[in-house]
């Protein structure tokens, strides 16, 4: 009698312990506290299968059976891993799906009971001193498919909440993505038009004034194109966080997609006065902030903005998109004027812009349909013998006949399309070449010059884009002279410097171009294997009625002697200028004294009329 | 007579005095001779008559500059006296890492996430010693998840403090000052060789607990259980008794959880409430219980088996030395055997053998590991501690 009450009691306790809680961990050690003491167990573990997060989860496969332990109580037991390895081992030969028992008396007098959990895993009593009675073993079995019931329906509920936790974590995700910049985690353009609508409508009705501010990075395409995308990436992440810190709370920095930032000043002031004021001092702020080089994980980098301003009141009916357009207007005019300053929108300027698009358009199709034509300045010694040209692109546009490539040529480098029109200068120069060294030209002529822009000099491919062009129409490289800019050479010493060298040791010699007018610094000329400096034409022109010209040319043309560089002097128009700059030592000139640029028949013409027979060109 | 300094014999106590009076100095007088004998750790167990209050004690408690644990109790036990008032203030040889549980009414996902923050296990040392404040409303939930934290590895002894009036008040003595609701963890670096025995006897049962709150036995076999538990004893012994005298029979008739092993784990029905039974313990609902029943010399014999055992486990591992013991004997026993108390001490005293020290506590409840393992809160019993 008193062993069926104790069994029942037995029985009814550690059902009711099992309870009604659906989290499985708690619900498992309230019911094994109860277990441990009720039959004065030692301890007591789940070994259930678990997913990647250590979540319980179902026995689906019976091939894969990786039962991990779940849950152990007391949680801390040295040696229970060493204890039921064993059993676990031959536990997984063990038919789950009925539950049932293996013992195991181990040297310390321990017993070591497991029993299956259904589809769950199994569950793991030690005791130590006596082994559990047959009677309480059989009344177990039945508590334990209780239990496998109860965490079976645990476990669905967590998963159900893990299902529920995912899914609430990937809408919140997908939300923030609607309104935000996955690179910089800015808001992005669908967010600004939201918000720019909202304090559009509140500036209309409070009589107040809102600013915003259109920023692009100068030199951005050079950076990702000379240091990759991921230091572009980089750049910009460290660029929001330097915005950020410049505005207020209120004020929203907004990524639009590249380079291009946008902040909406909320609240600037209830005058047009004020609103400009107070924007002014935030392009102020800025400027000091980009005058410090931007520190990224990676890099030290030094970039500047031009910015585009422009205040609303909602008065005028714009749409948000439509301010943001003006603003894009103003920051495209401080860049294509200026570049690194700010700009305030006015409606002269959304004119020029419409121009500068118009001939942007056309720029495309004149590459496409190859337009643009090569002219040819010849140079010459002062033996009056040619010693080479310099090719000059021309744009004859079927609508508005030449264009001075000072118009198009910022344009082109704006728009990045510098790069497909100086490979074509590059590869016709390169064809002109080969076409002359099938002739009878003079000795003295040495090589055609191409100009490189800045853009194109940082190009990544570069040097393969040289060395494709002479490839292609097999001419002698020392036949081909590139002529670069200081600037060029300054935004990006190192990269300028490595791709200068490469490809002068194939023979190309390379000229700096309007040499005087760019820094100060000469320490570059060392690093750099030039080989001829172009006196500008700015110190050539008039140089014999001016004294300052003439004392600049003066120290170019020592400055080259020293560092045993030949020199050439640009634009020189008169017979006074050229005897000056003979006087001064200067050999090689260029200019309208002696041709303007020609076109390619010209140029052949020039060099196979009235002169001795050479059956090539001379290195 | 109380003994003073180190002795040759006792490695691990090198000083225990009984502080002069009740007064801040005379608890900071023995401190101070304590520190100087070279305590690296001081026990400190006080009698609830000596009324420490944290106003007197936390700057003392504070100030001292080695661990220090202990708490207060109904009355304390040195050699062969009873204390009904007075303070022991023990110093150890030893360093000991003491660790802080408090606010352990609040509930149980706070001991839990207390005992996984601010206690850690260190490997060598084996046993764990325990004040707790026996009027928290959570004390075998505290010690089950000690259990968790502490393994099967770790030797768990205790006693549950406070005075027989059963106002909570501070009772816990740490560094940080006296603590009410709290317990201390202290990691001793040695063994503690434990002996434990009740020596209550089946007098009638078994029942199960058909109903049952926390420490509230509602009905036993579906009936009241005021009810059953009265109509038993007046069925086995004659006696009967009216509300106001209750304890005065459950004194005597203690119930019995059964557990696997048929081993008892009693407990003190302390009053009753409306039909129920109110015990100094949770009895759980659907367990098995009996009405026991106490004899003097059983009860005696018992506790000197619990010294006896705790002094042989001793023996066994360090023959050659004489050892201390540490009583933690329910004061509940002291209620029970009343002038025949003596006969308990003479029995515990025997039991121990020669020892260098002999000091101890009558607790609201005693903790000890089970041979099983788990540790159990226990009433009614003798826990002897020989080291």
């Amino acid at each position: 009698m008193d062993k069926t009450l104790q069994l029942l009691s037995i029985q009814n306790e550690l059902v009711m312990a099992i309870g009604h809680n659906l989290r499985l961990r708690p619900m498992l050690n309230h019911f094994t506290r109860v277990c441990v003491k009720r039959l004065s167990l030692l301890a007591i573990h789940y070994f259930l299968p678990t997913d990647d997060n250590g979540n319980a989860t179902f026995k689906n496969d019976r091939q894969n059976i990786d039962l991990q332990q779940y849950f152990s109580y007391p949680d801390k037991d040295e040696n229970f891993l060493t204890s039921c390895k064993n059993c676990i081992l031959t536990f997984d030969d063990y038919d789950f799906s009925t539950s049932g028992l293996i013992s195991y008396s181990t040297s310390k007098n321990e017993y070591i009971y497991v029993f299956g959990l259904e589809d769950i895993g199994c569950i793991i009593l030690r005791k130590l001193g006596r082994p559990l009675d047959d009677a309480i073993i059989q009344s177990l079995t039945p508590i334990f498919n209780r239990l496998s019931i109860s965490a079976h329906r645990s476990i669905e509920h967590e998963q159900l909440l893990s299902a529920n936790k995912a899914r609430d974590i990937a809408e919140e995700k997908m939300l923030f993505q609607l309104d935000h910049d996955h690179l910089t985690k800015l808001s992005n353009r669908r967010s600004l038009i939201k918000k720019l609508d909202q304090e559009l409508s509140r500036c209309h009705r409070n009589n107040n004034y809102g600013g915003l501010m259109f920023i692009d990075l100068d030199r951005f395409k050079t950076i990702n194109d000379t240091l990759g995308h991921a230091v572009g990436d980089e750049l910009l992440c460290a660029i929001a966080g330097m915005l950020e810190s410049a505005v207020r709370k209120e004020d929203t920095v907004v990524r639009l997609g590249g380079d291009e930032f946008v902040i909406l000043l909320t609240s600037i002031g209830d005058t047009h006065q004020k609103a400009v004021q107070n924007i002014y001092r935030v392009s102020d702020k800025l400027f000091t902030l980009f005058s410090q080089p931007v520190v990224t994980p990676t890099n030290v980098i030094h970039t500047n903005i031009s910015i585009g301003m422009n205040t609303f009141s909602g008065d005028e009916k714009l749409t948000a998109e439509e301010e943001i357009q003006r603003t894009d207007v103003a920051m495209y005019h401080a860049k294509l004027t200026a570049g690194s300053s700010a700009f305030f929108f006015n409606p002269d300027i959304s004119r020029n812009l419409q121009k500068r698009l118009d001939l942007e358009k056309d720029l495309r199709e004149a590459i496409k349909l190859e337009q643009f034509e090569l002219h040819y300045q010849p140079q010459f010694n002062a033996l009056h013998e040619i010693i080479g040209a310099e090719a000059l692109i021309r744009w004859p546009h079927p609508e508005h006949g030449y264009i001075s490539p000072a118009e198009f040529i910022p344009i082109a480098e704006y728009s990045g399309l510098i790069i497909d029109i100086g490979n074509w200068v590059l590869h016709t120069t390169c064809r002109h070449i080969r076409k002359l060294e099938s002739q009878n030209i003079p000795a003295s002529f040495k090589r055609i010059s191409a100009n490189v822009s800045s853009i194109q000099l940082a190009h990544k491919n570069f040097v393969e884009t040289v060395i494709d062009s002479i490839n292609d129409t097999l001419i002698d490289s020392r036949h081909l002279g590139l002529e670069i800019t200081e600037s060029s050479l300054i935004d990006n010493i190192d990269d300028a410097t490595h791709k200068v060298r490469i490809l002068n040791r194939i023979g190309i010699h390379f000229s700096i171009d309007d040499f005087g007018t760019g820094y100060s610094s000469l320490s570059y000329l060392k690093q750099i294997p030039v080989k001829t400096l172009k006196i500008d034409q700015a110190f050539v022109h008039n140089m014999d009625k001016n004294n300052d010209s003439k004392i600049i040319a003066s120290t170019i043309l020592a400055l080259a002697k020293g560092l045993g560089l030949s020199t050439i002097a640009e634009g020189v128009e008169t017979e006074s200028e050229l005897n000056c700059l003979i006087n001064m030592g200067c050999k090689d000139f260029q200019g309208f004294y002696f041709s303007k640029p020609v076109p390619f028949d010209e140029l052949e013409e020039l060099l196979t009329t009235d002169l001795v027979t050479v059956p090539e060109m001379h290195s | 007579m109380i003994k003073q300094g180190c002795k040759t014999s006792s490695q691990h106590i090198c000083s225990l005095l009984r502080c002069k009076g009740t007064t801040a100095s005379d608890l900071s007088d023995s401190i101070g001779t304590t520190l100087k004998a070279g305590a690296r750790s001081i026990l400190i167990l006080a009698s609830n008559n000596d009324n420490w209050s944290p106003e007197t004690t936390n700057g003392i408690l504070q100030a001292i500059p080695v661990p220090v644990f202990g708490a207060s109790f109904p009355a304390l036990l040195h050699n062969r006296e009873i204390l009904h008032s007075g303070t022991l203030v023990i110093g150890f040889s030893e360093s000991v890492e003491i660790s802080i549980i408090s606010r352990l009414s609040t509930d149980q996902e706070m001991i839990d996430e207390q005992l996984n923050h601010s206690f850690s296990c260190k490997p060598d040392n084996k046993t764990l010693l325990t004040f707790v404040d026996a009027l928290t409303t959570q004390t075998e939930y505290f010690v089950d998840s000690l259990y968790n934290r502490t393994g099967s590895d770790v030797r768990i002894i205790g006693a549950c403090a406070g005075s027989l009036d059963f106002i909570q008040k501070p009772c816990v003595f740490t560094n940080t000052g006296l603590l009410e609701d709290a317990a201390v963890l202290v990691q001793i670096p040695f063994e503690i060789n434990p002996g434990v025995q009740h020596g209550w006897k089946t007098l009638d049962g078994p029942y199960l607990v058909t109903s049952s709150n926390n420490n509230q036995i509602e009905t036993l076999n579906y009936k009241p259980a005021l009810e059953v538990y009265r109509q038993a004893l007046k069925n086995k012994t004659g006696l009967e008794f009216s509300d106001d005298d209750f304890y005065s029979a459950a004194k005597i008739y203690p119930l019995g959880i059964v557990h696997l092993d048929d081993e008892f784990i009693v407990r003190d029905p302390l009053k009753i409430h409306q039909q129920s039974l109110v015990c100094a313990g949770h009895i759980p609902e659907n367990s098995m219980i009996y009405i026991l029943q106490g004899e003097i010399e059983e009860l005696c014999k018992s506790s000197h088996q619990a010294a006896r055992e705790a002094r042989n486990a001793h023996d066994l591992a360090s023959p050659d030395m004489t050892p201390s013991a540490m009583v933690i004997d329910c004061v509940s026993r002291l209620l029970f055997l009343d002038r025949e108390f003596d006969q308990e001490i003479e029995a515990i005293v025997s039991g121990a053998g020669d020892v260098t020290h002999l000091f101890g506590a009558l607790t609201l409840g005693e903790i000890l590991s089970a041979k099983t393992g788990s540790a159990n809160l226990l009433n009614k019993t003798t826990v002897v501690g020989v080291f």
